[in-house]
């Protein structure tokens, strides 16, 4: 399994209610694709957002995405820099 | 008969020796202490639910009993055709007594003296050591009895303290006793600062106060009530402490500390020698010079009772395989209530170095061997077994004879015994097995029995029943151990037992009374451990038979400075030995384990265990059967069953579904003692451990489903029942019921939202787009849009026409049925641009364009990838574009354009650096059948091999499939036609099971079928099996 990034910005402040429809929307997807959301990271403007993934493609984020028709910017394949090391 | 404490019974002053099966001693005392005639089918119930004949096992059991208790003149214990009864008959029952002279109207009227009598009778808890977890109505019984039992001999001691309270010397031992029953009674602490108080003993006085204000906060969270505050301030308002006054006493709750001043460079207690045993030692010797010149071995079965020698003579294998040059790994089975599937493999294979093993072997054994990375998708029990078997033939061959130890197999967990039976029969060269234990306890497990069986029946198994020592053997150890020892006692007292030779001799030596008993012996031996070691031994035989130190460390919260002065300790007294696994230990014997365990009171244990599974928490799913055990035991329920969830989806990893089973029933049976939403979703999950771990019981899993389902719906839980709807479904399937499981699983997402028919219809067309998409259950995929379509039209809602369209277009072209999968899918990519929706009208595109390069429509393909890259273009960052390259490619190469196969590679390449594997596995198949009919077998080998890994990652079975029939092909091709028979093998089990494999992967699959020259439909036994 290997690390992907999502970015994301919007138009209009994203609300709890919308995140929460999104993320009911995608989690059925991603399990089908084999793939996992592991956190969120919301700007306090609401603006701009980037999620984090686990997942055995970049396709299976992107299918997930689009299948659920939830917009998204970029996907990103990531290497994790920690204080324990670096993890691909 | 004694049943507070150990069950025993004594007759004539001297005791008989009781059966070694737990079982059968569990049903002498259960008889014993309800005191009545109890139908066969309750006992076999409570003792039996499992086995195939539990009224066999119970006419075992009572034919084990009658000689032990009835006599010529008295028959106590009756049985007829439907009932069975222990009658004392003037026989005297501990228990029963006590009741007697503490019934309401007896005990004023009851002298001190007899009431003290008593309490002496008070051995331990109710019929301790016959903890059968695995029963649970026993064990239900055994809880709620002792629970009886301890509230009795509470009563007994509060009325003996108030008594004796004139003699506050007298009075404190009661009311230690007291808080050691129950520390968290503040009550009875109380007492015992009160009394210590009259006493003058100030300093030990505040001790118990502190250890009190500790055990509540730690425990209960509570604060100390005014009673203890009272009690503390009388305390320091007495005078000081008199000279002259006792010193500090242990606190109640520790086991007694060590009054030991032996030296503290005592050397370590050496390894008992191994006398006698002559036959023995001849047969292990001939074993290993027949491995040596690897020829095949029969398995070794030492069989006896605890301490007999079973555990000295394996280590007698592994001394003479090692004199021969060859090596020795060993594991012990755990604890059956632990469930650690594996467990003695585990610790067999982790303290391995494979330095010369192949790393794809050491892969697939990744759960064996020190890492759970599994190898890519698709793995299976099969292939685990496959290396482990390569593991051992590889060891064995650099440096025969290897042997493999593996302990205490009486505890053997299914799966584990399922491994062990599989190396057996691959007969390998070089190898021996060899086992130990315990004979009667075989009986109580029955994984161990049907694996002891089966060997026996294949004549593949040495069974040696190892007997006790001689008079010489006795006389040969005791000299070994302790040279001059008076042999008289130990000639008397150890019959025969070598462990029990040991302990009396050491006895001896110490100057200790020896005492008639093993088990009084190795309470004497724990009580004189120094320093912090008598506390941790408890926490440690709380943990089990093996332990780590880490783990101990983290429970105990001690520093580690502490901790390694505690166990070194315990290793200089021989009470534990460090392990082959790193940080690592083992008890000495079991026997010394339970030793340690029973100077824990009941209420002190829970503590304990729940202290345990706090600490281990739920992070490491390696220990999460541990965590589930103690859990229960400490009477955390939530923890518990969140253990037992974390534990069975380990389980169904390590493909130990008996285990995961095992884990979801105990799991199901704790949740429903939780309140209402954690029970409904504690359960959901476990019901999912149980489908998954593939449980036979279809109609009984259906039914505790279905029952979730509504509690879960009427307690407006959706997640749950959505979950529970899943999982229903999923039965429904295995039954293969597809169409009722269809109709089911659809009908249960109406009930779910029935208030909204319109999130319904949406969530169904999702669901099946989905699975359409990934290629994978096309038949539910198809039901679900079907039903979806019904479902909109009835509730009059408007749907996502685009998507399911395109869900029916992707399964048509799935199932091979190309001319409807081309009408749906252009009348899908119009409807979409005209809805700008330009993801699925590339979706489509994709498909119709691999529509036509599967036709060999050349051009049709070249224009519909054109159609897809200018879509690409508007979609942005994504796979489209690269897909479209590779499709245009591939085509252009087919028709033969010169210079199409750098293109081809370039494509390739694209759809690498963008990472989606299953378009990447879907170009690869084509481009390798090029390569194929082009000759070129290796570049189609290579490049099947990649797609191969690329589906696999994906889990995507046809691509999988196409990708191996062309392997297969590639290899025929080079005139490897084994290998091209073994691909063909490997896909005989997918092509037989309806709705997994794509018509694409048929056609490959047949492709290669015709190159070997076998007809498919025939392929199923006997031309691919001869």
């Amino acid at each position: 399994m290997a690390i992907f990034v999502v970015e994301n910005t919007f138009d209009q402040p994203l609300t709890d209610e919308l995140h929460d429809a999104s993320g009911k929307r995608l989690d059925s997807c991603l399990e089908a694709h084999g793939a996992k959301w592991l956190r969120s990271y919301l700007s306090s403007d609401r603006l701009r957002m980037v999620c984090h993934f686990e997942a055995p493609d970049a396709e299976a984020v992107r299918a997930s995405y689009r299948t659920a028709q939830v917009k998204f910017e970029k996907i990103w394949v990531a290497t994790l820099y920690t204080r324990q090391g670096v993890e691909r | 008969m004694r049943v507070l404490g150990e069950l025993e019974l004594v007759r004539d002053g001297s005791r008989v020796a009781l059966p070694a099966s737990k079982k059968t001693r569990s049903l002498l005392g259960y008889l014993a202490v309800t005191d009545r005639a109890h139908l066969r089918s309750h006992l076999c119930d409570l003792l039996w639910d499992g086995p195939d004949d539990p009224r066999a096992a119970l006419r075992w059991s009572l034919a084990k009993l009658r000689p032990l208790v009835n006599d010529a003149r008295i028959e106590r214990l009756t049985a007829d055709r439907e009932h069975a009864r222990f009658d004392p008959a003037g026989a005297r029952i501990d228990l029963h007594a006590a009741r007697a002279a503490l019934s309401a109207g007896a005990l004023a009227a009851t002298p001190t003296d007899t009431l003290e009598a008593v309490a002496s009778a008070f051995r331990g808890e109710l019929l301790e050591g016959l903890d059968l977890p695995s029963c649970y109505r026993f064990h239900e019984w055994c809880v709620a009895e002792r629970q009886a039992v301890r509230a009795l001999r509470i009563s007994l001691l509060e009325s003996l303290v108030s008594r004796t309270r004139s003699e506050p010397e007298r009075a404190l031992t009661f009311a230690r006793a007291r808080v050691a029953i129950d520390p968290l009674s503040e009550h009875a602490h109380v007492a015992v600062i009160e009394i210590l108080g009259e006493l003058g003993r100030t300093r030990e006085g505040l001790e118990q106060v502190e250890s009190c204000k500790r055990i509540l906060a730690d425990e209960l969270h509570a604060r100390p009530s005014i009673a203890l505050e009272r009690a503390r301030i009388a305390l320091t308002a007495r005078p000081p402490e008199r000279r002259g006054a006792q010193p500090s006493a242990p606190a109640p709750t520790n086991p007694t500390a060590a009054t030991s001043r032996e030296s503290t460079l005592v050397a370590r207690e050496p390894e008992p020698v191994l006398v006698a045993r002559d036959r023995e030692r001849g047969l292990i010797a001939e074993t290993i010079a027949a491995a040596r010149t690897k020829n095949p071995t029969r398995p070794l079965l030492f069989l006896g009772e605890p301490g007999i020698g079973k555990s000295r003579l394996l280590g007698e294998v592994a001394a003479q395989a090692r004199a021969a040059g060859g090596q020795a790994i060993a594991g012990r089975a755990f604890e059956a209530e632990m469930v650690r599937p594996y467990g003695a493999w585990i610790d067999a294979l982790t303290a391995v170095r494979f330095s010369t093993i192949a790393e794809e072997v050491l892969r697939d054994a990744a759960p064996l061997v020190g890492s759970e990375a599994s190898s890519a998708a698709g793995a299976d029990k099969s292939r685990l077994f496959d290396a482990v078997i390569r593991l051992v033939e590889g060891l064995a061959a650099g440096a025969p004879p290897l042997v493999v130890i593996l302990d205490d197999i009486h505890w053997i967990d299914e799966a584990s015994a399922a491994l062990l039976h599989f190396i057996v029969r691959a007969n390998v060269p070089g190898l021996v097995v060899a086992c130990g234990a315990r004979s009667a306890e075989l009986f109580d497990n029955r994984h161990a029995l049907r694996l002891v069986r089966a060997l026996g029946r294949e004549k593949r198994l040495f069974e040696v029943a190892l007997s006790p020592l001689d008079r010489d053997g006795i006389e040969a150890l005791a000299r070994a151990v302790v040279p001059g020892v008076d042999l008289g006692p130990v000639l008397a007292d150890s019959q025969g037992n070598p462990l029990f030779v040991i302990e009396i001799a050491r006895a001896l030596a110490r100057g200790d009374a020896s005492s008639e008993r093993l088990d009084e012996l190795l309470d004497e031996r724990l009580a004189r451990l120094e320093g912090r070691a008598g506390d941790v031994v408890s926490w440690a035989a709380a943990l089990g038979t093996s332990f780590d130190a880490d783990v101990l460390g983290r429970v105990t919260g001690l520093a580690s400075v502490d901790l390694l002065a505690a166990i070194e300790e315990l290793e200089r007294r021989g009470v534990v030995l460090a392990s082959a696994a790193a940080a690592s230990y083992d008890f000495v014997h079991d026997l010394v384990r339970v030793a340690a365990y029973r100077r824990l009171s009941e209420p002190r244990r829970r503590l304990v265990h729940l202290h345990i599974a706090r600490a281990l928490g739920t992070s490491d799913d390696a220990l999460a059967g541990d965590v589930a055990h103690h859990a229960a035991v400490g009477g955390d329920v939530d923890l518990a069953v969140r253990a037992c969830i974390a534990a069975g989806k380990r389980c169904v990893r390590l493909f130990a579904n008996g285990a995961a089973l095992e884990l979801a029933r105990r799991g199901l049976e704790l949740a429903s003692t939780l309140p209402t939403r954690a029970r409904i979703e504690g359960s959901a999950e476990l019901y999912g451990v149980a489908v998954t771990a593939r449980d036979q019981d279809l109609p009984e899993l259906e039914k505790g489903i279905s029952r979730l389902f509504v509690d879960a719906l009427t307690a407006g839980l959706h997640d749950s029942a959505q979950l529970a709807m899943h999982y229903l479904t999923h039965v429904r399937y295995r039954s293969e019921d597809w169409a009722k499981a269809a109709e089911d699983s659809l009908r249960l997402v109406e009930a779910t939202e029935h208030a909204d028919p319109a999130s319904t219809v949406h969530a169904l067309i999702n669901g099946g787009a989905c699975l359409a998409l990934l290629g994978r259950e096309i038949p539910k995929a198809r039901a679900m849009l079907e039903r979806a379509t019904a479902l909109a039209a009835s509730h009059g809602v408007a749907m996502a026409v685009v998507q399911k369209r395109m869900g029916v277009g992707v399964a048509h072209h799935f199932l091979g049925e190309l001319d409807e999968a081309v009408v749906e899918l252009c009348e899908t990519v119009a409807r979409a641009r005209t809805e700008a929706d330009h993801w699925r009208a590339s979706v489509c595109l994709s498909h119709l364009a691999m529509i036509a390069l599967e036709r060999g429509e050349c051009d049709l393909a070249v224009g519909r990838a054109g159609e897809l890259a200018a879509i690409a273009e508007k979609l942005g960052d994504g796979s489209e574009g690269p897909f479209a390259k590779a499709v245009d490619a591939i085509a252009r190469r087919r028709s033969g354009e010169p210079g199409a196969a750098e293109l081809v590679g370039s494509a390739l390449e694209g759809l690498r650096a963008i990472d989606s594997k299953g378009h990447l596995a879907y170009a690869l198949t084509h481009a390798a059948d090029i390569d194929l009919a082009e000759g070129n077998h290796e570049l189609a080998a290579h490049r099947a091999e990649e797609a191969l890994a690329a589906a696999a990652v994906v889990a995507r079975p046809s691509d999988a499939a196409v990708a191996r029939a062309l392997l297969g092909r590639a290899a025929f091709a080079a005139g490897r036609r084994d290998d091209a028979t073994e691909s063909l093998r490997a896909l005989l089990v997918d092509l037989g099971r309806p709705g997994v494999l794509s018509a694409r992967a048929h056609a490959a699959a047949s492709a290669l079928a015709r190159d070997l020259g076998i007809s498919l439909t025939d392929t199923s036994s006997t031309s691919l099996h001869s």
